[in-house]
């Protein structure tokens, strides 16, 4: 039984985790419609600020948890507002621009050539994009489309990646956290302290937003726009107020999760926004459009993860099958979307998206 | 008709011209006004453009991709063409829209609280929410409940509650009766007067003339994107083409195909 409750521990520390990664993803599609990829981006950026705030310069780690957290935010709608609602040249131009400067940046030239280098991409990119619509588009400068809009963000997060590599690099990194390895024992369980941590930063977090999601005018405001957004607009609410709020919030969570992530025993590489990709069926499980989903989703499948990982390196004595190592090393992360599909079955939008409501 | 010195107008709509996907043109050369304290109604078949008069009032056209490539649009003493439609509901616009498009999803009560989003100031949101209780008295033990549930008609008082929570000066009111029982019907005439005795000018679009004419002042035909009518809804009621056409009093007996077809011909006045 001491396994089953440690892989629960475990996993509702993993979970709690994803629970903050997939509230990102889905206050941003409940309001935008996007999935934005480049939460992964902010997460990696939220932990390297932490690491950087907390080790390099030595300050105090909680410090560095509040910056990262406000800088994770700025750049979630700097995103949304440089990048997400533009015309499609000016889209086009910013990322060639972006693209160029990090290739530059990453292939080491100085920053005055990468700088300017991005920036002679980038007017190509948009005076060609901008011609090409010219002659071949039927009119105007074009709105970028919101699947172009998801697609901008996985760029986003790929350019991120880089940036983040070419400053602090491909070495795995210990974050100077008050917890180190330090654990309690409680029965036969080992309560690591950073995931005890973990779970206490989601718990506030997610409380705060809940709060302000139900009673606050912006709470209402998010809502209201994601159930009818002409109406919404109808009623005064300023979508640009209500999309950079979406998106800062969600860049504050994935701050927190990249911190949660870092903190203890764990490392810091410019890989960890993998863990962004885990954390996506979390999202389709607990219902596109909810938070309550996302915090549930998270939680299953942080638990689910765990424990299949424990209980396929050692098989339980009344399973009947003795040796599951034909399942192969990371068999946790295939039973993860197993159970999505699963769910996806019985409840096609998630369990707890919104079902449309009509009166019959 | 008085000869009172008219009272400054609230809305003053000139001269408008409105381009969707800018090629369809939806109304051309459309003028109207709507006095301070006035119900004025805009009487118009499907398509006439009437909503998309209303949109361009109320700033919601570049949703629908539609420009205002003429004319001008004068609120309050202050130009509100091309104006941010938040900008408008803070100036005193509200717009109870076609087909309610109430927030189906959240409670009676969150609803309330989404149309009276630009109200900063907390006496005044209650002030205006306890004014809408006393006006829909059926919506105060359905506050809790998700609005999407509530019947058509409660669904059309949330709306027009909704629109109120903002304090407008000029309320809009896109086809209040579209699908509701007569009594219902009734009930929302009822309602608009009230509104507009409290001290609101009331812009109504409606299709069910004889509602509309029965609570308003003044009213305007729109035909093809044009005003091919006005005049005070006294005169309109007595008008042989709205009485045929809008209201279904024509001369007695059942009509013939011929009939049908000189209404279709007679009904282009701006042909």
């Amino acid at each position: 039984m001491t396994t089953f409750w440690q892989a629960t521990f475990d996993g509702v520390a993993l979970g709690s985790l994803y629970a903050l990664i997939v509230l990102g993803f889905v206050v941003i599609y409940r309001a935008t419609g996007i999935i934005n990829f480049a939460q992964g981006g902010a997460l990696l950026l939220g932990a390297y600020i932490t690491y950087n705030v907390s080790t390099s310069w030595g300050w105090n780690y909680h410090v560095g948890i509040v910056l990262s957290v406000l800088v994770c935010a700025g750049f979630n709608v700097l995103l949304q507002r440089a990048m997400l609602q533009r015309v499609f040249r000016e889209v086009v131009g910013i990322s060639a621009g972006l693209l160029g400067w990090a290739t530059l940046f990453y292939n080491g030239t100085t920053h005055l050539v990468g700088l300017s280098g991005g920036v002679a991409i980038g007017l190509l990119g948009w005076f060609a994009t901008a011609r090409i619509e010219a002659r071949y588009g039927d009119k105007g400068p074009s709105e970028l489309p919101l699947f172009g809009a998801i697609m901008v963000t996985i760029g986003v997060l790929f350019i991120v990646k880089q940036v983040v590599a070419s400053i602090w690099g491909f070495a795995e990194l210990s974050v100077d956290d008050p917890w180190e390895l330090s654990t309690s024992r409680v029965g036969g369980l080992v309560l690591q302290h950073s995931k005890l941590a973990a779970i206490a930063m989601a718990v506030l977090a997610l409380g705060v937003f809940f709060l302000v999601d139900r009673y606050s005018r912006i709470g209402v405001a998010m809502r209201a726009t994601h159930f009818d957004h002409e109406a919404a607009i109808a009623q005064g609410i300023s979508t640009k107020i209500v999309f950079a709020t979406a998106f800062a919030v969600a860049g504050g969570a994935a701050a927190l999760a990249g911190t949660a992530a870092t903190a203890g025993p764990e490392l810091i590489t410019p890989n960890l926004d993998f863990v962004v990709f885990l954390a996506f069926p979390a999202m389709i499980l607990g219902g596109l459009d909810s938070p309550a989903g996302a915090v549930a989703g998270g939680l299953l499948v942080g638990w689910i993860q765990n424990l299949v990982k424990t209980y396929v390196a050692t098989t339980p004595e009344w399973f009947p099958i003795e040796d599951l190592d034909w399942l192969g090393a990371g068999f946790e992360r295939v039973a993860i979307f197993v159970v999505m599909i699963i769910v996806l079955m019985v409840r096609p939008y998630g369990l707890l998206g919104t079902e449309e409501v009509r009166r019959v | 008709m008085n000869a009172e010195p008219e009272p400054p107008a609230i809305l003053d709509v000139r001269n408008v011209e409105i381009v969707y996907n800018s090629v369809i043109l939806v109304l051309s050369g459309v003028s109207l006004r709507v006095d301070q304290g006035e119900i004025v109604t805009i009487l118009g078949a499907n398509g006439a453009g009437k909503t998309t008069l209303l949109r361009a009032i109320t700033g919601l056209l570049e949703v629908h991709r539609g420009e205002m490539t003429k004319g001008s649009i004068i609120f309050d003493q202050e130009p509100a063409d091309h104006a941010d439609p938040a900008k408008l509901v803070r100036a005193g616009v509200s717009q109870v829209m076609e087909g309610r498009r109430i927030f189906a999803e959240l409670t009676v009560e969150e609803n309330l609280r989404a149309g009276a989003y630009t109200v900063r100031d907390h006496s005044a949101v209650a002030a205006a929410h306890d004014r809408v209780m006393d006006l829909f008295p059926v919506l105060r033990p359905r506050q809790r409940d998700t609005a999407g549930y509530l019947s058509g008609g409660e669904q059309q008082m949330l709306a027009i509650g909704r629109a109120l929570m903002a304090s407008p000066k000029l309320l809009l009111l896109d086809e209040p009766s579209l699908g509701l029982a007569p009594k219902l019907v009734e009930q929302i005439s009822e309602i608009i007067t009230t509104v507009n005795e409290q001290g609101t000018s009331v812009l109504l679009v409606e299709q069910n003339a004889r509602m509309a004419l029965s609570v308003s002042d003044r009213a305007y035909v729109l035909e093809n994107g044009r005003i091919v009518k006005e005049g005070t809804a006294g005169d309109l009621l007595e008008d042989d083409d709205i009485r045929e056409f809008y209201l279904g009093v024509g001369e007695a007996g059942r009509k013939s195909f011929r009939d049908v077809k000189s209404y279709r011909r007679k009904k282009r006045w701006s042909a």
